[in-house]
């Protein structure tokens, strides 16, 4: 029984590297975001490690748990007179969760109080983002292999109804860079949203990484947000929340 | 080679007349239909092709489209073809690194990018006064990152966007204007009425007429820069071009202050080319423009709005008039719907904080390499050149 448990990441290795060989490579090493495939649809889960701070309570540690099912999409579409290849890629999440889940052991919804009028425990995680990319600097190592190096901008939404703030649409400036070896590829995004916002200022750094296998996706992202509301109002005390999202996604790459 | 040769001399024997050039030979050779010439529906009708006249060359058929009759020359001569080698940039997809495709265009194009091809600039605006100001107050800070996208996508992504929003706004207004004082129908009852509608179909020719006026404008448009077009097939020119500065006073390098301006000011449009000067070209961009930026009050002043606030909807005009390939001169006018307002509200605009000028500019750009450029730009955002009415700006920035 231990040999066989021994086995387990073996096969699945195989199980990958069969998907990365058999899958038929793009002509244009860089030109997709999920290796020869544009689209891709993957399951997520995030955890939300957090802690809201108020004038009147001080820090109070929380965690919630979500996850959902995302649809991606990304490539190149013509390059500039300087060979800057231009692109644009994007992604829709729709999932649920639980509330803020405090260290206490009560479960806050949307307050920086227990929320007597609304007990739910589940949350609706939808979002929503789209990112030009211009790469000024690639490398075509061969038809299947290649290097790309670029810069994106674009926006995000966000909308987490276990949110304690609210923000409409937040940009997001950043760098991009992709390695493409055969049927692998990986995809790797730092993205920098500087303060913005009315009723809360948000700031939020993230960093995504997928691993792609010919048609077989494997994703990692870290967020971390910052939200300082402006003012103090009666149903949000002025305060600071910070957050730190950790997603893992799985996911299959299509089209051509 | 020998039966090239030998084609050429059983084409002269046939026809009476020199193999046709390479380029016509090229084109009309993948024709399908050249193997079967007398069918074309362009041949005159009183004079039906015999089979017979590709071989008497005393008797050259006469067709209206000299296409069909070309096509009629050029039986199965394919080993007459002869190529001639017209000499082409690579594919992108043959080029190992940007710097490889970058290198086989020109390594330094500079002004001549205006008359065609994709390209972004980005940089970093350094200013003061123009645009955002307050009475009585000194000059505002406006400091920012400006990035172009000219003859690119996003343009055309966001133009076609605002064109569909407007035509289902303009569909939804028309209808909701005809359906209101003009209907088309009879009464059948006190409270019920049958709804006509009456619909004009186009005939053949009506329909024809319609396609080519729609092909010739798709021409129109590919037209814009055909040398630019030529250069390499790969090249992508929507025409377009969009200009997005946002300001924020924390990209400020010298003086960074709580009354620095925050805000964007996004103009999109099309540009023409509307000749050449010193063989570059002169370049008129024309468009909409959208604009906010705000600032803090004036400490130093102890009357007048809490905020200052310059707004902006409308059009705006830019002359692109190349001086070497190393700098451009432009000049441009903004036409702000919303100066409007002065009419009606007087100087109440500005004492309640807000500017609705109509600002013009002259900007002169170098090219310092050709991925490097610099710009100046003098700013007058109102009659006079007090309160900051007259702005500078410097900016420095890439191509890419």
């Amino acid at each position: 029984m231990k040999n066989g448990n021994q086995q387990v990441p073996f096969l699945l290795l195989a199980l990958v590297s069969a998907c990365a060989t058999t899958e038929s490579t793009s002509r244009d090493s860089l030109k997709h975001s999920y290796g020869s495939h544009p689209f891709a649809v993957y399951a997520f889960g995030d955890w939300v490690k957090a802690s809201d701070a108020t004038l009147l309570s001080g820090a109070r540690p929380f965690q919630r748990y979500s996850g959902g099912l995302g649809f991606g999409a990304g490539t190149q579409f013509a390059m500039t007179s300087f060979g800057t290849l231009t692109g644009a890629e994007g992604e829709v999440e729709l999932g649920g969760g639980t509330g803020n889940i405090h260290s206490d052991g009560k479960i806050r919804f949307n307050e920086l109080k227990p929320d007597p009028e609304n007990p739910a425990t589940f949350s609706i995680t939808f979002r929503a983002a789209a990112r030009a990319k211009i790469s000024p600097i690639w490398f075509r190592f061969s038809d299947e292999a290649g290097l790309r190096i670029g810069f994106m901008g674009g926006a995000s939404f966000d909308g987490i109804t276990s949110r304690i703030w609210n923000t409409s649409f937040v940009s997001q400036l950043g760098v991009n860079l992709v390695l493409r070896i055969g049927g692998f590829q990986l995809n790797t995004n730092v993205l920098y949203s500087p303060p913005q916002g009315e009723e809360w200022k948000l700031a939020r750094i993230q960093a995504n990484a997928n691993l792609v296998f010919g048609a077989f996706v494997l994703g990692g992202r870290w967020t971390l947000e910052n939200a300082v509301a402006s003012t103090a109002t009666p149903t949000y005390q002025k305060g600071l929340v910070a957050e730190q999202t950790f997603s893992a996604t799985v996911g299959f790459a299509f089209g051509e | 080679m020998r039966f090239i040769l030998i084609g050429i001399l059983i084409s002269q024997l046939a026809f009476g007349q020199s193999a046709p050039t390479s380029d016509s030979t090229v084109q009309a050779s993948p024709n399908p239909t050249s193997e079967t010439p007398v069918q074309e529906p362009v041949v005159e009708p009183a004079k039906p092709v015999e089979p017979e006249t590709k071989t008497e060359p005393e008797k050259p058929v006469e067709t209206k489209a000299p296409e069909a009759k070309e096509t009629a020359l050029v039986p199965a001569a394919k080993p007459v073809v002869q190529e001639v080698a017209k000499p082409k940039l690579k594919s992108p997809l043959e080029m190992k690194s940007a710097f490889d495709y970058a290198g086989q265009r020109s390594w330094f194009n500079g002004t001549r990018l205006l008359g065609g091809g994709l390209y972004y600039q980005g940089s970093l605006v350094q200013g003061q006064g123009g645009y955002v100001r307050g009475v009585g107050a000194a000059p505002i800070d406006m400091a920012g990152i400006r990035i172009v996208e000219r003859h690119g996508m996003i343009s055309g992504l966001i133009l076609t966007g605002v064109v569909a929003i407007g035509s289902i706004f303009a569909l939804y207004g028309s209808a909701m204007a005809n359906s209101t004082p003009v209907v088309e129908g009879y009464m059948v009852g006190p409270n019920t009425m049958v709804v006509t509608d009456s619909y004009r179909v186009m005939n053949g020719a009506q329909q024809a007429a319609y396609n080519s006026d729609a092909a010739a404008a798709s021409d129109a448009i590919a037209s814009v820069n055909p040398g630019q077009m030529e250069q390499n097939e790969n090249d992508f020119n929507s025409g377009l071009w969009t200009e997005l500065t946002i300001f924020d006073r924390n990209v400020a390098l010298l003086n960074r202050t709580a009354r620095g301006a925050s805000g964007y000011d996004i103009s999109m449009g099309g540009d023409l080319k509307l000749g050449s000067f010193l063989g570059l070209p002169i370049v008129l961009d024309i468009g909409g423009t959208i604009a906010n930026i705000q600032s803090a009050r004036d400490n130093t002043t102890t009357a007048g709005a809490p905020t200052y606030e310059y707004s902006c909807i409308g059009a705006m005009g830019r002359l692109h008039v190349p001086l070497t390939r190393f700098a451009t001169f432009s000049f441009d006018v903004t036409f702000n719907f919303k100066t409007f307002a002065y009419l009606i509200e007087g100087d109440a605009v500005e004492k309640n904080g807000f500017v609705y000028s109509s600002p013009i500019r002259a900007n002169l750009e170098l090219h310092l390499t050709d991925r490097i450029f610099a710009r100046g730009s003098a700013v007058l955002g109102g009659f006079g050149f007090n309160d900051g009415k007259l702005g500078v700006g410097f900016d420095l920035g890439v191509r890419l």
